[in-house]
């Protein structure tokens, strides 16, 4: 990797640091919006852009460190430090690091030193249409976008539904099948101004609806090769997946320890009567802390693309999105009538817990993924 | 008259759109078929397109075939504060855990392994093929039910990430498990050679049940010639039960006759003749540079030019002794996890034992040491302070043409040899000052090696 074509001025704040001034842009800038982009959707763009110069989309990104270093774990608290407070903006900030990661993983250093700098810090908001990419590779439905080679790139046709964090002038990962080599398919980065590429606004959903969620129709859309990522896409993703599974955790960490909050701070007043209810905060406090160290252990290395090391990593991704479902029940029972009120935020962890037990990988899809590892073993 | 109305389904969503029914939201009137929806109509749900319908089938699709493993993993168990937990479920695992019940009822044992945890013996996996025995003929339990009986608590597919030590808790992706004295018993793996070349991913490694699965189902795709890197113990009987199943065999090997690290040179060269008698083709003082694919078959390219076609290639080129696990924990580690002789690590309350531990120097990796320094182990948990004994080990070579049976000596010291050769078979003893301190037996003599090994040892 030509990594030294990237130039990086600046220097990372040391990672107390990152989350304070993490925290001083969710408390200030984030938390009054919430409710807003909760109930009326709203993008929370200017929230983002405070984000990335912090250096909260860069932490896993080597070639965007002056040291060079990947520190994926602190990514991850990062993101966990803002799903804490809305985990709609949560997931548009795993997008932008995601996005992130596949320009460093890229096997093209050339999309890399074009994009990475502008996605890692921030300057251009990103997506990952990886959903289906994921699905398909795990045989749960075929790849939706197909390409063809033609000179100098590839002429992609097909739809996406849901994919997050975009804009006309955002960019997004995604990977298509090449319609004349069965079984081959190519990564690329697609930036969403280019011709023949549409954005299509659709359903609503019950949470997360402030993450500029849009259908993506690819009519010849032309994919120069200075976009592509990797011509290979199964290799592409043997690299990347645990990186892209790993940086999850920032969101199912954020929202499980706010639900944890959300308990202990009615404590006080209710703890009397809600010691008789399970999942108690002590309880689910110490199976996040658990899941905290185990995650972090295993986000030392996100370059391992072993088959072994992948399914330590689905089997804690799958507990994560049980332990969030949990707890954001828990801080429902815990908070009774008070969080059942229309802008009580443990209805809406609620709602948001479900994300992290339906997004790729879903838990049916884990638990589909992991049986199949267990079979070839 | 009744027209056929069909039903369509989203691909991405699920969305069906009935022709009966219509989307009337977006302008398509009751009974619009397919062909006259618009082109620019969109999915109400996701925004896909009408090409993005497909046809919903009337019938009801086939049942799904119903997964038979279990939906959640077994094992629930947490620990404790009171909880002996080994991680690991080979032979030294078992044998903790059999020498703990043997006079302990009572102790909570937790044992946590990353793989199945079925109860298998290792030494056979190289001898199966010739036995007419299948990889899931060699398992004579599993986890679940041997912990039954033995009154423990069992965690499987679950590896230990972390430990941590001032805690005393393990981290693992399924929770945290506790600990009051913890056994690591995780083995060792086949040593990975610097191999290049577009199929050096195929190299095959066995050394434990799941890859030697793996080994006998691509055995049996169309395996005619199988190539083993290393001749040492595990190569010579994977070789001589893949010739007797009637596989070709060549063994490469940097040394220059079979096992040296074990055998003098002349029962070195006897063995090696006893098997390329049985057709075994041996290349010595060479090592493989690269793997490629040719077509069907695979083509070992070896350091020195030579060009093996081949369909298999097995590496067997020495034991390595997890100790990552260990030396994360702060834990000193050579070339295995270093334990005292009562197999108790630097913290006191972690022992470790078989492949993955070395004591004074020295691993210990075959089954007779490991089955005392797990005695060693039970009887220091319920504080009968037992030292173990470095003694070398008894080794039997199952190579059924040419069996062999080694005491290797001590120490480095220079030792007198005297070879004894008979019809029967070769006995070298290895002395120091006259007194027998080794030995090496093969062919018929080796049944001598129990009764020479207690002339020895005792």
């Amino acid at each position: 990797m030509s990594e030294a074509a990237i130039k990086i001025e600046d220097d990372l704040l040391p990672l107390d640091k990152l989350i304070e001034e993490t925290q001083k842009v969710v408390d200030e800038d984030l938390k009054p919006l919430t409710v807003k982009i909760d109930l009326e959707g709203y993008y929370p763009k200017e929230v983002l852009k405070k984000l990335g110069p912090l250096g909260a989309f860069r932490q896993h990104l080597p070639a965007a460190r002056a040291d060079g270093e990947t520190d994926m774990g602190a990514a991850i608290q990062a993101m966990a430090t803002v799903s804490h407070e809305c985990l709609s903006t949560g997931f548009s900030n795993w997008c932008q690091d995601t996005c992130g990661w596949y320009l460093q993983m890229a096997a093209n250093p050339t999309v890399r030193e074009n994009w990475l700098p502008k996605v890692s810090s921030g300057e251009v908001l990103a997506g990952t249409g990886m959903s289906n990419t994921m699905k398909a590779f795990a045989g749960i439905e075929e790849l939706r976008l197909s390409g063809k080679r033609v000179e100098g790139g590839y002429i992609v046709n097909g739809t996406l539904p849901w994919v997050s964090n975009l804009g006309e002038d955002h960019v997004f990962g995604t990977l298509f099948a090449l319609s004349d080599e069965p079984g081959k398919s190519v990564m690329t980065l697609l930036d969403c101004s280019m011709e023949g590429f549409s954005l299509r606004q659709s359903a609503h959903f019950v949470a997360l609806e402030g993450t500029r969620t849009f259908a993506c129709i690819f009519e010849d859309v032309f994919i120069p090769d200075d976009m592509v990522i990797d011509h290979d896409g199964a290799a592409f993703l043997k690299r990347a997946r645990a990186g892209i599974v790993l940086l999850q955790f920032g969101m199912g960490v954020g929202i499980i320890q706010s639900c944890i909050d959300i308990c202990r701070d009615v404590e006080p007043l209710l703890g009397h009567v809600n010691q008789y209810l399970d999942d108690r905060p002590d309880e689910l406090q110490e199976e996040l802390d658990d899941a905290v160290e185990a995650c972090l252990a295993l986000a030392e290395d996100p370059y391992d693309d072993s088959d072994e090391f992948f399914k330590e990593i689905l089997q804690l991704r799958l507990a994560a999105g049980e332990l969030a479902i949990r707890a954001s029940q828990s801080a429902m029972l815990h908070t009774g009538a008070k969080g059942y009120l229309h802008t009580a935020p443990a209805q809406r962890k609620l709602r948001e817990s479900y994300f992290i037990a339906i997004v790729t990988p879903a838990t049916k899809h884990l638990r589909k993924e992991l049986d199949a590892m267990a079979e070839a073993a | 008259m009744s027209t056929d109305f069909r039903k369509w389904v989203c691909d991405a969503c699920g969305y069906i759109y009935e022709e009966e029914k219509g989307d009337p939201d977006s302008g398509l009137a009751p009974g619009t078929k397919y062909e006259d929806i618009p082109n620019d109509w969109m999915c109400p749900l996701c925004g896909l397109t009408k090409s993005d319908l497909r046809l919903l089938p009337d019938a009801p699709s086939p049942s799904v075939k119903p997964v038979v493993r279990n939906k959640t993993t077994t094992g629930k168990c947490k620990g404790g504060d009171d909880y002996v937990v080994i991680i690991g479920a080979g032979i030294a695992a078992w044998s903790v855990a059999e020498e703990i019940r043997r006079n302990d009822p009572q102790t909570p044992v937790l044992m946590v392994t990353s793989c199945e945890g079925l109860s298998y013996p290792k030494p056979a996996l190289s001898t199966a093929l010739a036995n007419g025995k299948s990889a899931g003929d060699l398992v004579d339990n599993d986890g679940l039910s041997k912990a039954e009986e033995l009154n423990i608590d069992i965690r499987t597919e679950t590896r230990v990430i972390k430990i941590d030590t001032k805690k005393k808790r393990l981290t693992t992706a399924k929770g945290g498990i506790q600990y009051h004295k913890l056994v690591i018993a995780i083995g060792a793996h086949q040593r990975e050679l610097p191999i290049n070349g577009n199929a050096s991913s195929s190299i095959m490694r066995v050394n434990d049940l799941a890859a030697y699965r793996k080994f006998r189902k691509r055995l049996a795709e169309n395996v005619q010639h199988v190539t083993i890197l290393g001749g040492g113990l595990i190569g010579c009987e994977f070789a001589e039960d893949l010739i007797s199943s009637g596989y070709k065999v060549s063994i490469i090997d940097p040394a220059e006759y079979p096992m040296a690290n074990l055998l003098p040179e002349k029962t070195g060269h006897q063995l090696q003749q006893r098997l390329a008698e049985k057709g075994v083709s041996w290349l010595f003082k060479t090592t493989v540079d690269s793997v490629e694919q040719s077509g069907a078959h695979l083509r070992a390219i070896l350091s020195d030019g030579v060009a093996i076609e081949t369909d298999m290639v097995l590496s067997a080129a020495g034991l390595v002794a997890n100790t990552q696990l260990a030396a994360k924990a702060g834990l000193p580690v050579n070339q295995g996890i270093i334990v005292d002789r009562q197999m108790r690590s630097l913290d006191a309350d972690i022992y470790a034992l078989g492949d993955c531990a070395e004591v004074e120097g020295k691993l210990f990796s075959y089954i007779e040491p490991i089955r005392r320094q797990a005695a060693v182990i039970a009887s220091n948990l319920r504080n009968v302070e037992k030292s173990f004994e470095l003694k070398s080990p008894l080794v039997r070579v199952k190579t059924p043409s040419y069996p062999l049976t080694i005491c290797p000596p001590e120490g480095t010291q220079n030792f007198d040899f005297d070879t004894v050769v008979d019809e029967s078979g070769d006995r070298t003893d290895y002395l120091v000052d006259h007194e027998l301190v080794g030995f090496v037996l093969s062919g018929e003599t080796s049944k001598q090696g129990s009764v020479l090994y207690k002339e020895i040892h005792g």
